[in-house]
């Protein structure tokens, strides 16, 4: 079941991608959002997928029941998800900043920085 | 610099010299002296010294004509800016000289080679307001920077084709690495690096340029020292490629070219300084001659030559420069009657042309018999070429000397100074008009025992020591001396009339200024090209490019991969329906973020992935991942929706071309299949489950905690978790700044106003 997933981050990435390459700079912001998600899951997939056996530990137990949902991905992803949300609200309200200032959302034309 | 502060630097500087000069006296025990300190053990590089006849000689003549020098530098420079640098720059560079003199390791000899380099430029450049003087300290530095590079190249060559780096040892195994294949092309890369910094033919056109320097500058660097650490290498390597035909004929064509060529120029000059300059070219010509020559008698004459032409061309720089002081010009034609004020500096002019023109007994006579001598070995095609070379001269120190000094001063001309006041302009040359006399005359035998004989037996493999005499009896040698004498006055008296029609016929010629300038102008070009391609101001296409080198980093390493792995991974489909409904509808909703014609349509779409990413979790056993990205997706979400009313609208964009469109597609989609190959060969080989096992096991008896994934962020990763919250409260102050920040478009705009 692995092999759905990679296909499925694959194409996620792929329409991110696509649109980071657009001229729209919230469409830009957006193909960032898409690939950020296709990454988590692709750090996801890369742990091994398990189904309805979660890392956690009986009351009455000290180790995980066997075949329990690798830990170590998880926690990284949640790591991720949490930075990449503060990244996100940044560039948002940069892109925000910018469009105000700049009086259009062309990438294109986002130029004062290196006017001649 | 306050006074005495001032005259305390310019006194230690000028006795730093000297006493190198006597410690290297103190140290020095024939044949040789080795000096060892570790100095990068972990890559075998020592700082290891070595003091035979060879490096004794130069190393004596870079911290003696060095202290007269600086001697004579305190009183020229006195009128200067910055003349307290100046002896800084002029200490540095002999230190660098004498570290590239006295290395016995090749890296390390590099290491100072680079520094002479970088301290002349800082020479050459001093009078850094001339655009000339910094656009000729330049081009030295590239000319002979650039040979220094490629003689990296071929000092490792030497070094890994010989197992070592020590100087010594490589000499010791002498001519056996010829048989090696990377004999020929360290050959050619060292002979580019010497044949750069001793200015030979094509690239002889830095040194003149190089007279933009103050003349104390000319008199050090152009005459005893920088310009002869090429002389130096090649002296140095002999024993390693001197069996060589192809050292021998490089070493001689290039030699009697650059003799022959650059006396002819020196013959054009008007500027007395490019006179000498041009005759510096010629005498390293032939010491590069010499050395390729490699005989007994080659090298005995190429041993006397650097000493007799260090002496007589410092001092000949430096009356140059007293002329200078005294009437304000170099040109031949204006100068006239110079007896009168520089009585001194003329005795001292009248001794070292005379050594420049190879009078008897000077030591330019001596040097000269034996390069006859030398040349005589392989038949008249190299005598005769150092004949004519020799002539001109005669010719140049004639017109040196009696013109300037004894025709009567023009009245209409510009009245000369009296400088002679100062001692420190007339001592030096003096000294060293003296030395070009007393060492032929009285210091012979101590001359051949400290330095001749010691140098040629490191330098050749059978030494058959030539005792050196001033006077041999009438011989041929002798009798071209003559000849050279008779042909330089010859000259001088044709002079009026040879040099116009000489200017007429050379003057058309491509220069060799021309061409640096040419090759200098293409790389500036280049740059603006290639800066012009790749930065364009274009946020896009910075963006394709990027993703360009992604793409292209991922194929190789996936292309790799794939041909490792044999059989590819078969593929487990195992699938329940909501696994196949998620995917699905993932997919649906990413296109619909790409295609949707609506901020408000797009919003929704990507809410609809965090939330299906949100199932994903969960399906698979996940749900502190879920709960958190539930939180955060339903937050952007939020955020998003707030300032999507002040975002342009889609359509307020217009789209990159069709074609351009089709480019991005197919880079994407490289991309995502590229993601999907990678994670699939990830997924299909066998994991190493260690770590996550460690932490299962130490979660409760470690940790204290039944959420194991909980554990490890505020337990064992607790770190990583303080750093992601400090990061998130950093961009929350960022994102706060960024809205409340002062509007730059005003700014933006008035800056624009000022531009235009």
């Amino acid at each position: 079941m692995e092999f759905l997933w990679c296909l499925v981050v694959g194409l996620m990435t792929a329409c991110g991608v696509f649109l980071m390459l657009e001229r729209h700079i919230v469409r830009f912001l957006f193909g960032m959002i898409l690939v950020s998600n296709a990454i988590n899951l692709a750090i996801f997939v890369a742990g091994r997928l398990t189904r309805g056996n979660p890392p956690l530990i009986a009351s009455d137990a000290l180790l995980p029941a066997a075949g329990y949902a690798n830990p170590l991905p998880q926690a990284l992803i949640l790591t991720a998800i949490v930075i990449g949300f503060g990244l996100l609200l940044f560039t948002l309200l940069l892109a925000y900043r910018a469009i105000k200032e700049l009086g259009t959302a062309d990438m294109d034309k986002m130029q004062h920085a290196e006017a001649e | 610099m306050p006074n005495p502060i001032l005259k305390l630097w310019l006194a230690f500087c000028a006795l730093l010299p000297l006493g190198i000069f006597l410690l290297i006296g103190a140290s020095y025990k024939p044949p040789e002296t080795l000096l060892y300190w570790p100095w990068i053990p972990s890559l075998d590089i020592p700082f290891s010294l070595r003091l035979d006849g060879l490096s004794v000689l130069f190393a004596s003549l870079i911290s003696g004509v060095g202290f007269l020098v600086q001697l004579y530098a305190i009183a020229y420079m006195k009128p200067y800016k910055g003349r307290a640098a100046f002896h800084l720059y002029l200490t540095l560079f002999m230190l660098a000289m004498l570290g590239l003199v006295l290395a016995d390791n090749l890296l390390l000899l590099f290491v100072f080679w680079e520094l002479t380099t970088l301290t002349s430029y800082l020479l050459i450049g001093f009078n850094h307001e001339k655009e000339g003087s910094r656009k000729n300290a330049l081009q030295a530095m590239l000319v002979t920077g650039t040979g220094g590079l490629a003689m990296l190249a071929g000092l490792i060559m030497l070094g890994e084709m010989a197992g070592t780096y020590s100087i010594s040892t490589i000499i010791t195994q002498g001519a056996s690495l010829a048989q090696q294949p990377w004999f020929t092309p360290s050959l050619l890369l060292i002979l580019l690096g010497a044949f750069t910094k001793s200015a030979q033919l094509p690239f002889h056109f830095w040194l003149p340029g190089a007279m933009a320097a103050p003349t104390p500058v000319s008199a050090y660097l152009h005459s005893s020292t920088m310009v002869k650490a090429g002389v130096y290498l090649l002296a140095r390597l002999l024993p390693v490629y001197g069996d060589s035909s192809l050292w021998f004929t490089l070493l001689c064509s290039a030699g009697t070219f650059t003799a022959l060529w650059c006396a002819i120029q020196a013959y054009r000059q008007t500027d007395l300084k490019l006179m000498l300059a041009f005759s510096t070219n010629v005498i390293l010509g032939q010491l590069v001659m010499l050395i390729g020559i490699g005989s007994s008698y080659a090298v005995t004459a190429a041993l006397l030559l650097i000493a007799a032409h260090s002496f007589y061309k410092a001092g000949l720089f430096m009356v140059v420069g007293n002329i200078d002081k005294a009437t304000g010009t170099r040109e031949y034609h204006e100068l006239a009657g110079l007896r009168a004020v520089l009585a001194i500096s003329f005795t001292a002019a009248l001794v070292t042309a005379a050594s420049k023109a190879g009078l008897p007994p000077s030591f330019g006579f001596l040097s000269k018999e034996y390069l006859y001598k030398a040349g005589l070995e392989f038949g008249w095609v190299l005598s005769g070429t150092m004949l004519l070379a020799n002539a001109i001269m005669v010719a140049l120190a004639l017109l040196i000397l009696i013109k300037p000094f004894l025709k009567p001063h023009h009245p209409k001309a510009a009245p000369l100074k009296a400088v002679e006041h100062n001692q420190l302009l007339w001592l030096p040359p003096i000294v060293l008009a003296l030395l070009s006399v007393i060492v032929p005359v009285a210091l012979l035998n101590w001359y051949q025992g400290v330095i001749i004989d010691p140098a040629a037996s490191v330098m050749l493999a059978t030494p058959q020591v030539k005792t050196v005499k001033l006077w041999e009896g009438l011989n041929l040698p002798l009798l071209l001396s003559a000849l050279t004498l008779l042909l330089g006055i010859l000259l001088y008296v044709a002079y009026p009339r040879l040099k116009p029609r000489l200017d007429q016929h050379l003057s058309g010629l491509t220069s060799g200024p021309a061409v640096y300038q040419h090759l200098l102008n293409a790389v500036i070009k280049l740059a603006n090209w290639q800066t012009r391609v790749l930065q364009h101001g274009h946020l896009t296409q910075y963006s394709l490019q990027f993703f360009l080198v992604l793409l292209a980093f991922l194929g190789t390493v996936l292309g790799k991969a794939f041909w490792q792995i044999h059989p590819l991974p078969s593929i487990e489909w195992d699938l329940y329906y909501y696994d196949v409904v998620l995917a699905v509808f993932l997919v649906i909703a990413a296109f619909v973020v790409v295609k949707a014609r609506t901020l408000l349509l797009a919003v929704a779409a990507l809410g609809t992935i965090g939330f299906l990413t949100t199932m994903v979790f969960l399906v698979y056993s996940a749900p502190d991942v879920a709960k958190t990205q539930l939180l955060v997706e339903t937050l952007l979400v939020v955020f998003i929706a707030i300032v999507l009313r002040h975002l342009s609208a889609v359509s307020s964009v217009p789209r990159h071309s069709t074609s351009r469109r089709i480019i991005h597609a197919c880079v994407a989609a490289g991309i995502g299949i590229s993601i999907t190959l990678a994670l699939w060969i990830i997924t299909a080989v066998p994991m190493n489950q260690e770590i996550s096992e460690f932490y299962a096991q130490t979660s409760v008896s470690g940790g204290k905690g039944r959420n194991i994934v909980n554990v490890i962020l505020v337990d064992f990763r607790a770190f990583d978790t303080l750093g992601e919250a400090v990061v998130v409260v950093i961009a929350g102050l960022a994102a706060v700044a960024v809205l409340a920040g002062k509007r730059i478009n005003k700014l933006v705009s008035e800056t624009d106003k000022e531009h235009r």
